[in-house]
């Protein structure tokens, strides 16, 4: 139990010093951000939970410099009480031409029209052409480079929303789980999720809830260009049967940041083969085997080594995903261990106190099904520390204690 | 999948027309390649369907469609379902490394001669890259085109946003059936799409504004957006602004109801703004009807005596939000630009206040050849 005392302006204000002390190791001299987390990490501005397309007609866009920070929002909630009033105005409309001249104005007028290097986590069509023909000088570059350093390590304040963004997903998840029977829809169990996180409070949905029914081979599933286990596949009205295996992945967010959520269940309700025990058993093993070295200095390479250690056949994860992403004010985010990116990036990657590491890995005997589930972790001074507890059932009752 | 309607609506001719129909604006905007990166266009463009996320992704090419071989290609990820008409030859992989899906697009045919290439979004990154990729290319604005195409929809298409309009409206009723004092606002939030999903629904449209109205912030700021921790007191004005997506396509309603009984029967505040409320709406629906523009429907909604309220009163809707067309902020030449034709959906909504107090309403219009089609059907007043 966490007897951390969430400070949230504190919070907000650390990032943004971050962010600063980031952008001027990058030589960046603005960001104009428009993606939620990100408007969330350095702000602390908070966006309506919606479709991409309303987040693209609504945006709410932010443009930080070394000195000063404007807000601009088609709806007022969610800037925090400490913004001034005069730092916010309404929407910038960038996917017209319109809009993004005021963007260009906005620029022109706090950074000059001469050479500046500005981090943008997305441009429209239209303010690329407004960009390209008003302010030439400027040069563009991904937002990325100030964000992702900077978030790597987690704050303790932060590494408290995550702990509490997960223990609300699992209160939701408990009452789905009390749910699952034969012949209920996967559109019901979005429902009862849905609205268990929209009355905890406090917290948004941020992913479609993933109730997959998964086929024992993967010849049997959708086809893939990976040619691996097709997941994770939108939910739609399909009743669940007593012999489906469910891959189940569920994520909220709680104060900007996100929960991760995943397990195998069994609608049957009826104890698990020996097959199904000993695919989870080598699931466990797995998380043993990185737990175990889950401290400052283990580099990525060695995480990674770690894991197939003792899984010959198979990598013990979706190739075409990863075994390890980070988590923050955005579901998936550095650091990304078992991707294609190559033993050169994972090498760069080096553990420190505050980096927040959700282990996915996945057991799969193809003809026979698997186990997925995933571990929220942070790692600590001396070792590691579990954010979620839900139980593993029907293997066992309570959580483990890894 | 039940899900897409598929028995009802036609959603391989509902494909085949959208794509034929970008490919007809690519010839007449001569743009040689088009990538698409925004959901809604590359679901539009190519059938592509992407695990719903209640966050904008970064760019990434999800789309390329190129003129000349009439070829619709689309990026295969692991959280992508692709269209059946797409072979997968016409998929490129997804992988972490981005250069990697960079040189996979730059194996199209057609691609590295490209002229004009049209985008809708892009990341600096990405820009880079596609320039070394089309080496010839000018790059052009995407928005304007896929705008123009979506704009107008198709009888599938409007098919499904009837669809959903009618499980918003029966989520809305949810909501309102459990609405009185001691209930907080998330809880009607939480009827709303529980009742969705008994339609086997799984994506609301945006998170929904089920909000008490607050007469201070109508002052400042004007109505709340977000579901908050309130809880429902005996006389509060309540709106109720609920959306969901039945095969990407959106349907929305907004209502502002009474809490507590005697409120709803007999409140003469209530009666006040509802009233006003169908003054505004006759002149709004005197104008909605082909040739009219976003201007127009300001001027209307003007005349009626109320104030533009800070959000637009106009948005084209289909696979989610297309365009505001009127009061997005963005000025009456703006507005001038969007003329009303047949076919185009409109979510219409406004705000009328009296003293501290306010009315909201949302409806989900049809523009057909004889004027405005309601596909939102609840009455305004006392119960819905």
């Amino acid at each position: 139990m966490s007897s951390w005392l969430l400070d949230p302006a504190r919070m907000r204000r650390e990032r943004t010093d971050k962010v600063r002390t980031e952008m001027i190791r990058a030589g960046v001299d603005a960001l104009v951000l428009t993606s939620s987390g990100n408007v969330q990490y350095a702000t602390g501005v908070t966006c309506v939970s919606s479709d991409p397309s309303h987040a693209v007609a609504e945006p709410t866009m932010v443009i930080v410099t070394a000195d000063e920070i404007r807000i601009f929002a088609s709806y007022p909630e969610g800037i925090p009480e400490d913004v001034p009033a005069d730092h916010v105005s309404g929407p910038l409309l960038v996917e017209f031409p319109e809009g993004a001249r005021e963007l260009v104005g906005q620029l022109g007028d706090l950074l000059g029209r001469g050479v500046v290097r500005v981090g943008f986590d997305d441009l429209s069509g239209a303010s690329l052409a407004a960009l390209s023909s008003e302010l030439p000088s400027m040069a563009l570059v991904d937002a990325s480079l100030v964000l992702a350093p900077a978030k790597f390590v987690k704050s303790a304040d932060e590494i408290e929303c995550i702990r509490e963004a997960q223990a609300r997903n699992e209160i939701a998840m408990y009452e789905v789980l009390a749910s699952l029977r034969p012949g209920v829809r996967q559109s019901e169990l979005t429902g009862r999720f849905l609205r268990m996180v929209f009355e905890l409070g406090g917290i948004t949905n941020s992913v479609d809830p993933v109730w997959q029914v998964t086929p024992p081979s993967i010849k049997q599933g959708p086809p893939t260009l990976h040619g691996d286990v097709a997941f994770p596949i939108p939910s739609t009205d399909r009743v669940l049967r007593s012999d489906d295996l469910i891959l189940v992945d569920t994520g909220i967010v709680f104060e900007g940041y996100c929960s991760d959520f995943g397990r195998t269940w069994y609608p049957s309700g009826a104890p698990p083969s020996p097959r199904q025990r000993d695919h989870f058993q080598r699931w466990c093993d797995v998380v043993h085997r990185v737990l175990e070295i889950t401290r400052p200095g283990t580099s990525g390479v060695e995480i990674n080594q770690a894991a197939r250690k003792g899984e010959p056949d198979r990598k013990p994860w979706f190739e075409h995903y990863y075994l390890v992403h980070g988590l923050g004010t955005q579901g998936s985010e550095m650091p990304f261990i078992g991707t294609d990116l190559g033993e050169a990036f994972e090498a760069d990657i080096i553990l420190e106190p505050g980096v927040v590491m959700v282990l996915e890995p996945v057991i799969w005997e193809d003809g026979h099904g698997g186990y997925r589930a995933e571990e929220v972790v942070a790692v600590t001074d001396s070792g590691y520390e579990m954010l979620g507890s839900f139980p593993y059932s029907p293997f066992y009752d309570g959580p483990i204690q890894w | 999948m039940a899900l897409d309607g598929a028995e009802r609506a036609d959603l391989a001719r509902l494909r085949h027309e959208r794509t034929n129909r970008v490919f007809e604006a690519m010839d007449r905007d001569e743009v040689d390649v088009l990538v698409l990166g925004r959901e809604g266009n590359a679901r539009y463009a190519s059938g592509l369907q992407r695990l719903p996320v209640a966050v904008a992704r970064p760019f990434i090419p999800s789309a390329v469609l190129v003129r000349e071989a009439r070829a619709t290609h689309a990026l295969s990820g692991w959280d992508f379902v692709t269209a059946p008409e797409i072979s997968p030859e016409q998929q490129y992989p997804t992988h972490w490394d981005p250069a990697a899906v960079a040189k996979a697009i730059g194996r199209i045919d057609g691609v590295p001669g490209a002229r004009r290439v049209a985008l809708d979004s892009v990341s600096p990154q990405w820009r880079e890259r596609l320039s070394s990729l089309c080496k010839a290319a000018g790059f052009v604005d995407a928005g304007p085109l896929m705008r123009a195409v979506r704009m107008v929809k198709t009888e599938d298409e409007v098919f499904c946003i009837r669809t959903a309009v009618a499980i918003a409206e029966a989520g809305l009723v949810a909501a309102s059936a459990i609405l009185g004092p001691g209930r907080r606002e998330r809880e009607l939030l939480g009827a709303f799409v529980e009742r969705m999903s008994e339609f086997g629904l799984t994506v609301p449209a945006s998170e929904g504004g089920f909000c008490t109205v607050e007469t201070e912030w109508i002052a400042n700021h004007g109505l709340r957006r977000i579901t908050g921790d309130r809880t429902l007191r005996e006389g509060d004005l309540v709106t109720l602004n609920g959306g969901v997506l039945f095969s990407g396509y959106e349907g929305r309603v907004g209502r502002t109801v009474g809490c507590g009984a005697q409120h709803r029967l007999s409140d003469k505040t209530l009666q006040t703004l509802t009233a006003q409320w169908a003054k505004l709406w006759g002149h709004l629906y005197s104008v909605l009807g082909p040739g009219a523009t976003g201007a127009d429907l300001c001027r209307a909604y003007r005349s009626s005596g109320s104030e533009l309220p800070r959000f637009p009163i106009a948005t084209s809707v289909g696979l989610g939000i297309e365009a505001p067309i009127a009061g997005s902020g963005l000025g009456d030449t703006f507005d001038e630009q969007w003329t009303l034709s047949p076919g185009m959906v409109l979510q219409v909504q406004g705000l009328v206040t009296i003293a501290d107090n306010g009315y909201f309403g949302l409806e989900t219009v049809l523009i057909t050849d004889g004027g405005p089609e309601m596909l939102t059907t609840l009455r305004h007043g006392a119960e819905l």
